[in-house]
């Protein structure tokens, strides 16, 4: 089976503190890692390759830096890395992206099944996954939790659902995007390691996709980011002084006034 | 093309766009300014910049910028079971705001069975008409052929807007739509306007990492598409007399491939309880430790209450992920929420609604939930939570 696993690169901090002399955030380090939901992608497709047979490609949109969640990709047993980094793709929202992507995987040819993580961490829009999917004219299920092969054109998939689960027969190829619960990804160990070091990524540009600059990055997207502003829910609230005990006094005396009642019977723990 | 630079001599090295950059693509080099290409030429440095050390060229593409012929707000009005879903009223309420500023049609759109007690729920909500196709193969919600459907339909019909609520389903099959279209899609949108002057559909939504919110365009393709998380925006109450009409559309979906679903398992009721809760205890990492979650179980027992947590202590293990409020987690709207060492991150706070009664607990009087807060308590905790579940008379049993 050939698979191919979408992996995104994303700031490591997403922890942010706000400095309260001037007001503005203070952002801890910009180190980059792997998108974590990105990491059970990979993982499900380790293990289908092991169990099947068949061939992992990493493939990633994104700055040079992003080489080195692809070189870790290899290091953990996939056979082949491609990185699409050009400075016209800058920029991208995610149905540029999407086209990207599309444009990549035709050009490695045959490919059964494509995995992405649920959704990015940075962005958390869980767009890129269905959109490439489209944009592939191929099937794909979102928040999948359970994939088994039926033969060896048919996966039976157990997903999550608003109300529930859904079990689904798919016919190849198709795409799916994994939530945490499908499996425990592998660690990277030192053997793995130093194979890392030597892996070879590709690196495609603009050029080798043939793509239209128009059609990529900034230029090519059909959203914009025209501001950011601070969040603001400021109210005029009220301080509520004076020791534990007399803030939980003035709570309780808040929630009343706001309609609360004592239940009649206690839930209990749980 | 765009292009983005720092004149290295104007650059003072005062630091003052790293921390303004949403997507942190600024970092200093050599004590100048370096944007890396993780950029998406927001300009949120450029208007921090004092020194005019931050250059931003967006020019747009030529010929491309002229947004084809559309009129209409459409909404997805996403049914389970053959009832409109909530957040469906909750957008017809948006859209119909929306209308008093670009006037022009609002439309639900309903795929499913034939259902016209929902028809008429849906006009009383707000909507001027249903477009409905009732095939049976709609009965069960398809990632796969709804799309198609909605695609064709939007191909045909060309509306200017297009909603859709947020769940699980919603987050499936909008940006598949939007790929079908070629064109935008804003998820998560906590505000959506219309902007006076180019009557674009203004999106907002919380920027990556800091307390920031983005406001997102999409210029020249159509529709305009958003989709907004259940219980952010507000329905309006039904209004009977309101007169809108059902517009059956027959596609013949035989030539648009469906999902062959085996079988359909519901979760049990065993959840927390929180969506429902008029009276919800939040908890964040101030609590200090896993331990501590049991007094605030206790509270949450005693006051009849949800449980709520912020993503760190789901995070850390200290809760499950049913409990999380916010941006990747669920919305509440309770009549007040009690939130106890919650730093109030906007992707927190983008899980609750904005008229919630907000009482923080927090022992950093600078922390930025006590700007959103209707009352302030800066104070330990644990100390208050110890105190205030004493009193409501649910503590006999906490050692
Ligand atoms: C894309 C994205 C999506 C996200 N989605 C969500 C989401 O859905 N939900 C969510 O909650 N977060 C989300 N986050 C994370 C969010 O940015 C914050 O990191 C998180 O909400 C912080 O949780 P917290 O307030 O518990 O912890 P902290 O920010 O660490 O705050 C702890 C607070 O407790 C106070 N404190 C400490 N000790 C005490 C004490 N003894 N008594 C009283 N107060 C005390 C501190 O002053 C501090 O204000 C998301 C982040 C990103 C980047
Ligand atoms: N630039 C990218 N390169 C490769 N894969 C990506 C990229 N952006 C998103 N993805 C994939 O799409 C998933 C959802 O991302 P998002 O839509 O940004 O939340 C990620 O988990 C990745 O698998």
């Amino acid at each position: 089976m050939e698979i191919v696993v979408c992996l995104k690169q994303v700031p490591a901090s997403t922890r942010v503190r706000l400095n309260p002399a001037t007001n503005t955030i203070v952002r801890e380090g910009v180190e980059l890692m792997l998108n974590p939901f990105d990491a059970y992608a990979l993982e499900e497709a380790l293990r289908l390759k092991e169990n099947f047979g068949g061939q992992v490609t990493v493939l990633s949109m994104g700055i040079p830096s992003a080489e080195g969640i692809l070189r870790q990709a290899l290091g953990l047993g996939a056979d082949r890395a491609v990185l699409l980094s050009d400075k016209r793709f800058a920029g991208a929202d995610t149905l540029a992206t999407a086209r990207t992507l599309a444009a990549a995987v035709r050009k490695l040819g045959t490919v059964d099944l494509l995995l992405c993580g649920r959704q990015a961490v940075d962005g958390d829009t869980a767009q890129v996954g269905p959109s490439l999917a489209q944009k592939l004219d191929i099937p794909h299920l979102s928040a999948v939790r359970r994939v088994r092969l039926l033969g060896n054109r048919e996966l039976l998939c157990e997903k999550m659902s608003d109300e529930g689960c859904l079990k689904i027969r798919l016919g190849l190829p198709a795409l799916l995007t994994v939530v945490k619960e499908i499996n425990t990804p592998r660690f990277l160990n030192l053997q793995g390691y130093l194979q890392s070091l030597r892996a070879q990524v590709e690196i495609w540009t603009a050029d080798d996709l043939q793509l239209d600059p128009a059609r990529i990055g900034l230029e090519g997207s059909a959203t914009w980011v025209v501001s950011t502003a601070a969040a603001d829910r400021r109210k005029t609230g009220k301080d509520i002084p004076g020791s534990p005990e007399e803030a939980a006094a003035s709570i309780l005396a808040a929630l009343r006034q706001k309609g609360w009642s004592k239940p009649e019977r206690e839930e209990s723990r749980g | 093309m765009a292009e983005i630079r720092v004149v290295v001599d104007n650059c003072t090295g005062c630091r003052k766009c790293v921390p303004a950059c949403p997507y942190g693509a600024i970092s200093m080099e050599g004590k100048k300014a370096r944007i890396s290409e993780t950029c998406v030429f927001c300009g949120a440095c450029v208007e921090v910049c004092r020194f005019d050390a931050i250059l931003l060229r967006v020019e747009e593409p030529a010929g491309q910028s002229e947004a084809p012929e559309s009129s209409g707000i459409w909404v997805f009005a996403e049914q389970s079971e053959g009832a409109a879903k909530p957040v469906a009223l909750e957008l017809l309420g948006e859209a119909r705001r929306l209308a008093r500023k670009r006037p022009g049609k609002v439309s639900a759109l309903w795929l499913g069975p034939e259902a016209p007690e929902q028809f008429k729920k849906l006009i009383a909500h707000g909507a001027d008409e249903v477009l409905a196709v009732t095939d049976e193969r709609l009965r069960q919600r398809d990632e796969l052929l709804y799309p198609q459907v909605l695609a064709r339909l939007a191909e045909a019909y060309k509306p200017e807007i297009f909603l859709f609520g947020a769940t699980g389903f919603g987050r499936s099959i909008a940006p598949r739509t939007a790929s079908a279209l070629d064109t935008g899609l804003t998820a998560d949108c906590t505000r959506l306007d219309i902007d006076a002057r180019s009557g674009l559909l203004l999106q907002t939504r919380p920027a990556f990492g800091g307390n920031l919110l983005a406001t997102i365009l999409c210029r020249s393709r159509r529709p305009q598409m958003a989709s907004v998380r259940p219980k952010v925006m507000q329905a309006l109450p039904a209004d009977d007399t309101r007169q809108g009409k059902v517009r059956r559309e027959s596609l013949d979906l035989s030539d648009m491939p469906g999902l062959e679903i085996v079988s359909v398992r519901k979760n049990t009721q065993d959840g927390p309880g929180l969506e429902g809760a008029e009276f919800v205890v939040g908890i964040g990492r101030g609590i200090g430790s896993a331990r501590r979650v049991g007094l605030y179980r206790q509270l949450a027992a005693a006051l009849g209450a949800g449980l709520a947590a912020s993503r760190a202590v789901v995070d850390l293990g200290w809760v499950d992920y049913a409990h999380q409020v916010g941006q990747t987690g669920i919305t509440i709207a309770p009549k007040v929420y009690l939130a106890f060492g919650i730093s109030g991150s906007v992707q927190h706070m983008a899980g609750l609604a904005e008229n919630t009664y907000l009482i923080a607990v927090n022992k950093d009087g600078n922390a930025p939930i006590f700007s959103a807060a209707d009352e302030r308590v800066q104070a330990d905790c644990n100390e208050v939570a110890s105190a205030l579940l004493k009193q409501v008379g649910g503590g006999a049993s906490l050692s």
